[in-house]
């Protein structure tokens, strides 16, 4: 598998680094549209736009470590496919369980596995805008325009998703770990 | 081992390898056969995907701006404080009105939102080789999507001028002119280094609709494409 040091892109080499992540992820891409969208006609176009959408990303992109570059390709993909499909309209309303099923800490070797199990177990209205917004850039007014919702209702899950987060590291006694909520 | 985190790049991280793990669980082995249309995308692709990217990347107003110097409310200053204004506002109320920044130009509306889809415009006169490929109605706005074998993308896109709808146009290294079409006050948006495409933007306030022609072409064919657009339905 190759595997990929964007950090040590130089001048002139971008090319070059980009085929070799267009080579590894290829499969990867068209996996991940195919997992949203399911039906293979618009599959092709879903990923068509996301390897034009990484390469207008690159400059992002080549900033990240090699682990962080297969989240963000998967992001990137499964927003143009919603994006496509409009399948943001057809996430349900739901409440943000205040009871979380706390995951046994000791399973962890971190507090980042941590944090990763819980995003995973988040409802996909908070994870996607967190998602848009922590990982793609977009600005609040974007994720409202994309998502059809308003611009308040965004900066609303934001924090929800966000506090939530921080009252589950602070039950599970992070703090002293030097973590700054 | 602890480390020391943010909270911000913990989630960052956290986000990043939720999305990985996600990808992780479907099938990393299986077969993928592209048909032969991809495989042409992908040869023509992988030789600039840069220069490809530019050349297709979405329409100017699609990139909203955080801020934007001149971007007021008309409510909050006051008409008469506003750096431009339609001269062209019906008698007695100002239905619209266009504002320039520094590095934005953003068109505010403020008619009664109608919730309805408008009609379907279609371009008449569009370049040789060129058909209309995707149409979405988002219902506020319109976007219309023509391709080309071998020619970048066409983009006509239209809202109707009503409250809640108001694009935003970054104008960072692109150069606006007025222009008319068919008597219609405009504006043409031209990016003279070639990197990005060039657009008119007009408001046609009979209908109430701002139109929008995006293309990689000189003032003149976008002007022509654009004094094509007809009411279809």
């Amino acid at each position: 598998m190759v595997s990929i040091c964007l950090a040590m892109i130089s001048d002139g080499a971008e090319q070059v680094l980009f085929l070799a992540l267009y080579a590894e992820y290829e499969t990867m891409v068209y996996q991940v549209a195919l997992a949203v969208l399911a039906d293979p006609a618009l599959v092709e176009d879903a990923v068509q736009e996301s390897w034009l959408r990484v390469a207008i990303s690159f400059y992002r992109i080549r900033k990240l470590n090699a682990d962080s570059v297969k989240g963000y390709l998967s992001i990137l993909v499964k927003n143009v496919c919603l994006d496509m499909n409009g399948k943001k309209n057809e996430i349900v309303e739901e409440a943000l369980p205040e009871d979380w099923h706390a995951p046994d800490p000791s399973r962890y070797t971190d507090v980042l596995d941590l944090v990763t199990e819980r995003i995973r177990e988040m409802p996909l209205q908070y994870r996607e805008i967190l998602e848009r917004k922590y990982i793609l850039g977009y600005t609040n007014r974007e994720i409202a325009h994309a998502l059809k919702i308003n611009e308040s209702t965004v900066a609303s899950r934001v924090m929800r998703g966000r506090a939530l987060l921080a009252d589950m590291l602070r039950k599970e006694g992070f703090n002293e770990a030097g973590l700054d909520i | 081992m602890k480390q020391d985190w943010t909270f911000d790049s913990l989630l960052e991280q956290g986000l990043l390898l939720a999305a990985a793990k996600d990808a992780e669980e479907l099938d990393p082995d299986a077969e993928v056969e592209f048909s032969p249309q991809y495989q042409k995308f992908r040869k023509e692709f992988l030789k600039d995907p840069f220069r490809c990217a530019r050349r297709n990347k979405r329409p100017v107003w699609k990139k909203v701006l955080q801020t934007a110097a001149g971007l007021l409310l008309a409510a909050a200053l006051g008409l008469a404080a506003l750096l431009a204004v339609s001269s062209e506002a019906r008698a007695g109320l100002l239905q619209w009105v266009r504002t320039v920044g520094d590095t934005s130009v953003c068109y505010d509306f403020f008619a009664e939102p109608t919730n309805q889809v408008p009609p379907r415009y279609e371009i008449g006169a569009l370049p040789e080789g060129y058909v209309e490929a995707e149409r979405n109605a988002d219902p506020k706005i319109v976007s219309v999507f023509y391709r080309s074998e071998n020619n970048p993308r066409i983009y006509l896109e239209y809202m109707y001028m009503e409250e809640g709808v108001g694009p935003l146009l970054d104008t960072r290294g692109v150069e606006v002119s007025d222009i008319e079409v068919h008597g219609c006050k405009g504006d043409f948006y031209y990016c003279p280094d070639g990197t990005g495409s060039n657009a008119i933007v007009w408001a046609d306030e009979t209908a109430g609709i701002l139109f929008s022609i995006d293309m990689w072409a000189e003032r003149d064919e976008i002007l022509r494409v654009a004094e094509s657009v007809y009411l279809a339905e």
